[in-house]
């Protein structure tokens, strides 16, 4: 039967509130719900990272999340790490290397990464290819993913 | 006029909104009133109906329609129309929209259920009572292949869709008369798309209108639109098909599927908008994957290792349908000469029915299968002669100087195989030095010493990119001078409007804030064929140098009456065209276009032609033929039989490139996805035709932990068959790189005489490879 | 995913009770990362779910009188990081870092990994090798049980259904025990094990002192391998009689043939990964 219930999320600095059904998960809350699609649903299953989105500070498959879970905590999706028209160092270092193609799996890449460089501010290239091992990207190789983390590092730490 | 755009890094236009989270995927896109569908799909390899009952499902709350077959209205209860037919094809069967008595593969499309949200519709599946009676499936292709094997079609006698021969030279003559005679077998498996983003499809249908509008996470739009047009029997003009930001492509989702046609026709019955977006389960046994190919082939050569013949077989698993027609097995033989002189070829290829997805292009199509064919033939002389792997290539090259080289087989576009230029000997010489090739022996000995295994693998290749027929471009200048252009190519991450907008504002001399790009909708552009093949930066950068030139040409004819100069004394400068030697007599484009596009009561100036603009269908004369040389180094663990890519090295040439950060990501993307062939990804079916593997736990693609260092170089021999010089670039990473990696786990294992006729190459069958007696536990 | 009732108690004896009251048709959430995917394509989907996520009393590793003490809410990413284990059981941390990814890490929980008791996971071989225990707490009050008890078969553990697994207990003797835990899976990240191991040894006189081996993957539940443990005890360090250790370990287990890999290829990394494992172990110990 189906139960629903209020939860209240902090989502990008702002406190949120919907009525949702039980058995949403985080991501479909935040896509159907508060009509952040920039959290994208690759696999639903909890290994291509698409939907990664940082949970008090720690990034998290927002399709392993219940929307419930989510109530009281605060949340930060990739529309949250844009100020207006400026990017955040890693958004402009994925596009000044290249780092996405077709951009699905680029939010998911954008969040861990933010959460990884913000407790790791000089990452060796090791580092950052087992941060973001918990992503799939099937159009870059990483190799450029990886190259844009290195350069937000350098400009995170000097900022 | 200079080139500043053509050939920079410039930054991708697309980018900062897929950067923000505001791109708009179809699963993105609110439409109002929206609802959402769902499908019940066959749990079996090969059964009949007997009988299926919703009254159950549409009972739940929520649900508007339940549709099976006997629901689908004329004309559409048709088999889905062969987008490519061919005199070949012996057995043209394709899928009906729903099945109609038999389904043919795990996943097959039975029900379609509409409802408010996508999980009222899910949770309407289990409601719907079905009993089926199940058939005997036809499941590895070989045993498939027999005579008296079970058939994956109920009415069909054998499972042999077509059968196809390439032949040229006098093969017969060429075997008896050679030095030796040497045999290779393989089987060779590509996995599936695996796109980020499955299918998706947003259809809506506008009854007062009699408008169909359908987003569709496609590569080919118009595809969509023209088969639409033919089951629905609906003029193409009332079918508008868009592309929106698309998340990824890889080939499947070039195809024309079911739920094209299921979700257009629901919306038309509910006069609602309705939604379905594949899940990543359906993904694995709904969407076309390319699988087993097996390899016998039989090699002539001389004592010097010059390969002059190859003869032999190839069967390949089509899976249930063939909704590509046969240019998967095309592809896999027409390349197969590769970048070598070979005097004679005899191939035959069967392309048989199994009760397993259907297979259709994935990245590269059937070219990586031949480029692997070929590697394998060359290492085979290689092992046999003792001939070093970097010479046996040197000594079969097509010469610089043979070019324009014909190879004797003729293109399944009817005309011969033909490379325009390369450099083939000078790119392996750039991949070895870039690899360090010469120092790697006395690297692998220390290793050695050390108890590891290291080795090093070479391939080389070449694509037949840039094909036909062509794609439009369409630009024109508006009365403010922003330029604006369209075109039919719709995108999946290549950048397409980037290189476009580099194209258009080097021929007109704008600045690119000042063009407007839009690809990938039917309604903005007439016809288009699809983003496949290596084929659309070729197309689309020569339609566009062509269109923008052309307005270019109309503007300065124009300006040179209006501001009574001699043409050649005129130029442009950000949008503002000026006489050289008097820089104070200038008019804007957006003048320009002004005197060509007056009001009501206006004319067009005497000698000019209406509107600043061009649209041209302008394609490359011929295949430009793009080429690479690859050399890996892998480190093999022979207690487990883990294979670690160590780092990987790549000499490509495309000709010119329009964007070399563009060409590099590409390439780099591709030679991951090529090594996700080579060591991980397998679609695994049981002897019923179950599928194993369905989630990303299982089927392996590779991440970042797993892929080495990637090192890229370029040579650039111009195409002398278009006037920009270029040649495809979006599959020649992929194409090389299971031969680079296969021949490098060879070379590590010498002592152990391995000798490798499968890939993936798992760790399992590595370790039986390795003689048990000869194990050194490390 | 089907409709069911959510509840998240707020301290452990109200989860008890609860869990009491509405035991058999209640499941519990912790991490939820092996869960929820469960939940998605399981037409079992019981009335109620019980998130277990916050209850404070299941936070938290500490020195305690009898070992070490880890909550079983703890996140793997928490022991990682955490300087107790790194102090007293490191290859705990390299355990969890094999575990999914950082986002799965940082759901994930240590308890939740072990009552799912698939026999591929990965915190089993290296808690059983340093003889861990578990507390369990049920309305009655609390039992403590080896781990080695806890797992029955697949998915299946000795726990009742009204009963939470609350505390994980390294015991005093196994703290700062050299151990080494080696996991081979089809791909290093993200990947289930096809096998893996781990061993714990100490070095006294130059011989093996309380020997454990233990592997995952290859038998319904995670094993210790008492036979090779018996016979490398005593006995003087040596290559050869480690490798022979690896065969009998392959003797004890009984590893399934399925389509990721065969039974006589995981025989084979049986072998392989307790050798190393055990040899690793060496290097790691004093040689006194």
């Amino acid at each position: 039967m189906a139960d629903n219930r209020e939860i209240t999320i902090k989502v990008n600095g702002k406190d949120m509130t919907t009525y949702v059904e039980t058995r949403l998960s985080l991501g479909d809350v935040l896509r159907e719900h508060f009509h952040l699609t920039g959290t994208h649903l690759g696999c639903e299953h909890g290994v291509c990272g698409a939907c990664t989105v940082v949970v008090d500070g720690e990034p998290i498959r927002s399709c392993l999340m219940l929307g419930v879970q989510a109530h009281g905590k605060e949340v930060t999706t990739v529309e949250g790490l844009s100020k207006g028209e400026d990017l955040h160092p890693i958004q402009e270092a994925f596009w000044k290397n290249h780092g996405l193609q077709c951009g699905y799996c680029t939010p998911g890449f954008l969040t861990t990464l933010f959460s990884f460089l913000e407790n790791n501010s000089d990452p060796t290239e090791r580092e950052i290819r087992e941060a973001i091992s918990g992503n799939i990207c099937r159009c870059t190789g990483y190799q450029n993913i990886v190259n844009a983390a290195l350069d937000a590092a350098k400009v995170m730490k000097g900022s | 006029m200079g080139a500043r755009f053509f050939g920079a890094d410039v930054l991708r236009a697309e980018d900062r909104t897929l950067l923000k989270g505001s791109g708009q995927y179809v699963d993105d896109i609110r439409l109002e009133g929206t609802l959402h569908g769902a499908f019940l799909r066959s749990p079996h390899a090969h059964a009949i109906i007997k009988s299926i009952d919703t009254t159950k499902a549409k009972e739940l709350d929520g649900v508007h329609a339940v549709y099976t077959y006997d629901e689908i209205e004329e004309p559409l209860n048709q088999p889905i129309k062969q987008p490519y037919p061919h005199p070949l094809i012996r057995k043209d069967i394709l899928g009906y929209p729903l099945a109609k008595e038999e389904v043919c593969h795990v996943g097959e499309a039975i029900a379609f259920i509409v409802a408010d949200t996508r999980h009222i519709a899910e949770d309407a599946i289990p409601l719907i009572e079905i009993e089926f009676e199940t058939l005997e499936a036809a499941v590895r292709v070989r045993e498939a292949a027999l005579p008296n094997a079970p058939t994956a079609h109920k009415d069909s006698k054998d499972n042999i869709a077509a059968e196809l021969n390439i032949k040229f030279g006098d093969i017969e003559d060429t075997f008896s008369s050679a030095d030796h005679v040497l045999e290779t077998s393989f089987l060779q498996h590509r996995g599936g798309c695996h796109a980020m983003e499955g299918r998706a499809i947003l259809a809506s249908y506008n009854s007062s209108l009699d408008e169909l509008t359908s987003w569709s996470a496609t590569q080919c739009p118009y595809l969509i639109r023209r088969s639409l047009a033919g089951h629905f029997q609906m003029p193409e003009s009332r079918i508008r098909i868009i592309s929106p930001d698309v998340g990824g492509g890889f080939g499947p989702k070039a195809g024309f599927y079911a739920e094209e046609i299921i979700t257009a026709f629901a919306s038309k019955k509910l006069g609602k908008p309705v939604k379905w977006i594949e899940d990543r389960q359906e993904h694995f046994v709904t969407t076309n994957t390319q699988r087993d190919s097996w390899w016998d082939l039989k090699i002539a050569c001389d004592n010097k290792g010059r390969i002059s013949g190859v003869r032999g077989k190839i069967i390949t698993d089509q899976g249930a349908y063939i909704p590509w027609g046969l240019l998967l097995a095309f592809t896999s033989m027409t390349p197969l000469p590769g970048p070598y002189k070979i005097l004679s070829m005899d191939i035959d290829q069967q392309v048989v029915f199994t009760n397993t997805v259907p297979n259709t292009p994935v990245r590269g199509a059937g070219r990586p299968n031949a480029a692997y064919a070929m590697e394998r033939v060359i290492e085979t002389v290689s092992r046999h002669l003792k001939i070093g792997s970097a010479e046996i290539r040197r000594r079969n090259f097509v010469e610089k100087k043979d070019f324009p080289y014909k190879t004797g087989l003729i293109h399944f576009n009817g005309t011969p195989m033909s490379y325009d230029s390369g450099d083939y000997h000078q790119l392996l010489e750039k991949a070895l030095d870039l690899a360090d090739f010469d120092n790697f022996f006395e690297r692998q000995k220390q290793a050695r010493e050390n108890g590891q295994f290291l080795g090093i693998g070479i391939s080389s290749c070449i694509e037949d990119t840039g094909n036909g027929p062509y794609e439009g471009v369409t630009v024109r200048v508006d009365t403010m001078g922003k330029v604006y252009v369209s075109s039919g190519a719709a995108s999946q991450g290549q950048g397409h409007k980037t290189v476009l907008t580099q194209i258009v504002a080097d021929q007109l001399s704008v600045n690119i804030e000042d063009i407007h790009v839009e690809i990938g909708d039917t309604s903005k552009f007439p016809q288009g064929v699809g983003t496949v093949a290596s084929r659309v930066g070729v197309n689309i950068g020569t339609a566009a140098f062509s269109a923008a030139n052309e307005v270019r040409e109309k503007a300065l004819n124009l300006a040179a009456d209006i501001l009574e100069t001699d043409l050649e004394d005129l130029e442009i400068e950000d949008g503002i065209i000026r006489d050289k030697s008097r820089k104070n007599l200038t008019i804007s484009l957006g003048e320009i276009a002004l005197k060509l596009a007056p009001m009501s009561g206006g004319a067009v100036p005497a000698g000019h032609s209406a509107s600043l603009e061009s649209t041209s269908y302008q394609a490359s004369n011929g295949m430009p033929h793009a080429s690479g040389s690859n050399v890996c180094e892998v480190e093999v663990d022979i207690g487990t039989g883990e294979v670690k890519v160590l780092n990987y090295c790549v000499a490509h040439d495309c000709g010119k490139k329009i964007n070399p950060m563009i060409v590099e990501g590409q390439i780099v993307g591709g030679v991951v996805h090529g090594i996700g062939n080579a060591l991980f990804e397998e679609m695994i079916y049981d002897d019923g035709g179950q599928p194993q593997n369905t989630n990303y736990g299982e089927y392996l693609l590779p991440l970042a932990t797993e892929m080495p260092p990637i090192k890229v170089i370029h040579q650039e021999t111009p195409s002398p068959l278009n006037p920009l010089g270029l040649k495809g670039a979006g599959e020649g990473g992929t194409i090389p790189a299971a031969a680079a990696i296969v021949s490098a786990i060879e070379n590590a294992l010498t002592e152990f005489n391995v000798v490798i006729d499968r890939y993936p190459v798992t760790p399992e069958y590595l370790c039986n490879l390795i003689d048990k007696e000869n194990q050194i536990e490390v | 995913m089907r409709p069911f009732e959510f509840i998240k108690p707020d301290s452990e004896a109200s989860a008890i009770e609860l869990l009491g009251k509405l035991s058999p048709n209640v499941r519990i959430l912790a991490g939820g990362t092996d869960y929820l995917v469960d939940l998605k394509h399981t037409a079992d989907v019981p009335k109620t779910v019980m998130d277990i996520s916050r209850l404070p009393e299941l936070k938290g590793i500490d020195e305690v009188d009898d070992g070490l003490r880890i909550g079983a809410g703890v996140t793997h990413t928490e022991i990682m990081q955490n300087p107790l284990i790194k102090k007293y059981a490191p290859a705990m941390i390299h355990a969890a870092h094999t575990i999914g990814a950082v986002q799965t890490r940082n759901l994930g929980t240590i308890g939740g990994n072990l009552v799912t008791c698939v026999p591929s996971m990965d915190s089993g071989p290296t808690l059983v090798a340093l003889d861990a225990e578990v507390n369990i707490v049920g309305k009655d009050g609390t039992r403590r049980i080896s781990l080695t008890d806890l797992f029955v078969g697949p998915r299946k553990t000795s726990l009742k259904s009204n009963e939470l697994l609350t505390e994980i207990i390294i015991p005093k003797r196994s703290l700062g025990k050299p151990a080494n835990f080696y996991k081979f899976g089809l791909r290093k990240g993200q990947a289930l094990a096809l096998v893996n191991a781990a061993s714990s040894l100490w070095i006294k006189g130059g011989c093996f002192k309380d020997l454990r081996i233990s592997i995952g993957a290859v038998a319904p539940v995670v094993i210790r391998c008492l036979k090779a443990e018996k016979y490398l005890e005593g006995k003087k360090i040596d290559e050869k009689l480690v490798k022979e250790a690896g065969n009998i370990a392959v003797t004890e287990a009984k590893p399934i043939d399925d389509f990721r890999a065969s039974q006589s290829y995981r025989n084979d990394l049986i072998a392989v990964l307790v050798t190393r494992t055990i040899n690793a172990a060496i290097d790691l110990a004093d040689k006194d």
